[in-house]
């Protein structure tokens, strides 16, 4: 039997690929690891690495540190942009929870598809840095979730890389069984560019309703060249969005459910939307 | 390998495998109770402590990552011969405590939301506490005793 041990030792994320790639596990938050049957034989603490810490102010942009907690990022200085994301983070979980889990875990996991960040980030177009054994590399992270279950063993998220356009807005919503602390049924993030009041252009993305979390084109798509709030655009966004859901069944609540109030989380985020801009 | 930390005021140093749950080192190495097992996966707040000043659920955090880190219990709040702490007299005085199982997690959740927001109000109350569950109470005297202990610290500030 293997004893566990803790390579304490590692501060470097080149060293932490090297150690993934010979067997070892990142731990970041611990809340997944420590909810599973089997134990890592060795960890890496990504709490040791400076490159996955903190907030970095850049042009137009903020990046985000891979091990940045939910109540850290709930606390991050508010830009409308950014508000999906702050706000997915504030109303994840409680307050324990949010506490310890991190960024780059919320992603990174691919059998989380309740994660509540992911959502803000696809809707905010989000990039993330990516360190392995092939070097740093950065990608949208639409195309990550695409293959997040077959990722490289040495790979991880070191950085968040979300733009701040100047006219953009966002928010975030989601739904649960009781009134607050479980994973989501449905959650929806809008992020929106606005020329005065009217929608430039928009991003849609669910979370939890789904086997993934994805952004909708089509009921972003609904939404671009009407005034923002325009019940009209809202009624054919929410349609084009029910068009298109696949639900999942789980044992907090069926498919025809999460399908059936995912438009209406929808309508609740413009609308959301619409007040903060008034 | 040692994982050396704080608790209470004193350093303690435990060669525990690092994915112990800081839960068992605290019962059964520290030799401090009051964190209770309840559901055993990060979700009652039975288990709550501080870990730098902000509430974790100790059965769900593995021991490596306490190291250096100070841990506050119960047992930290008052010592035997001292008193109560505003917030654990307010839980008494406002019938907040039942059965007493999820009493110490709500208490160091409480503990933290007061020195962090010493002001809030029932809302902000209610939002920390979701993730302290009690089975007994219904929450509403303990809604109570938060907002009695806030006013108590107030008046001695």
């Amino acid at each position: 039997m293997n004893v566990p041990t803790s390579t304490a030792q590692i501060t470097t994320v080149e060293d932490a690929v090297v150690a993934l790639g010979e067997g070892a596990t990142l731990l970041a938050g611990g809340s997944w690891l420590m909810r599973s049957s089997s134990k890592p034989s060795s960890v890496v603490r990504a709490a040791l690495l400076p490159e996955l810490g903190g907030v970095r102010a850049e042009r137009d942009a903020v990046s985000l540190g891979a091990v940045l907690t939910h109540a850290q990022l709930a606390a991050v200085a508010p830009h409308a942009a950014l508000r999906a994301l702050t706000e997915a983070a504030r109303q994840s979980a409680f307050p324990q929870a949010r506490n310890v889990a991190t960024l780059g875990a919320n992603i990174a996991n691919a059998r989380f598809p309740e994660g509540d960040l992911v959502p803000a980030l696809l809707a905010a177009g989000a990039e993330l840095e990516l360190a392995s054994g092939d070097g740093r590399s950065t990608v949208p992270i639409a195309e990550y979730l695409l293959t997040r279950h077959a990722r490289r063993r040495d790979e991880l998220i070191v950085r968040v890389r979300v733009p701040l356009p100047a006219a953009r807005t966002s928010d975030f919503v989601r739904l649960t069984v009781r009134k607050a602390g479980e994973y989501a049924l449905a959650s929806v993030a809008v992020s929106i560019d606005l020329n005065d009041r009217f929608v430039t252009s928009a991003r849609v993305a669910i979370g939890s309703v789904e086997a993934r979390q994805r952004l909708s084109p089509e009921a972003g798509q609904a939404l671009v060249g009407s005034a923002i709030g325009d019940a009209a655009a809202i009624a054919d966004a929410m349609a084009a969005l029910a068009e298109t859901l696949e639900p999942r069944d789980a044992v907090d609540g069926p498919g025809w459910y999460r399908a059936s109030v995912t438009p209406v989380l929808l309508k609740r985020v413009v609308r959301r939307l619409t007040s903060s801009i008034a | 390998m040692t994982h050396s930390f704080v608790v209470n005021g004193r350093t303690f140093q435990t060669g525990a495998d690092p994915m112990t749950p800081l839960f068992t080192v605290l019962r059964d190495e520290v030799g401090v109770t009051s964190p209770k097992l309840g559901c055993g996966e990060g979700r009652c707040g039975a288990c709550t402590v501080l870990v730098d000043g902000s509430p974790v659920a100790s059965c769900l955090f593995p021991v490596a990552n306490a190291a250096d880190t100070q841990i506050t219990t119960v047992e930290g709040l008052s010592r035997p011969d001292e008193p109560l702490t505003a917030v654990q007299d307010a839980m008494l005085s406002c019938g907040a405590v039942q059965c007493g199982a999820c009493t110490p997690g709500i208490v160091m959740t409480l503990t933290a939301l007061l020195d962090e927001q010493p002001e809030p109000d029932e809302d902000t109350v209610r939002t920390a506490l979701v993730g302290n569950i009690c089975r007994c109470t219904g929450y509403h005297k303990v809604v109570d005793a938060a907002m009695c202990a806030a006013e108590t610290i107030k008046s001695r500030a």
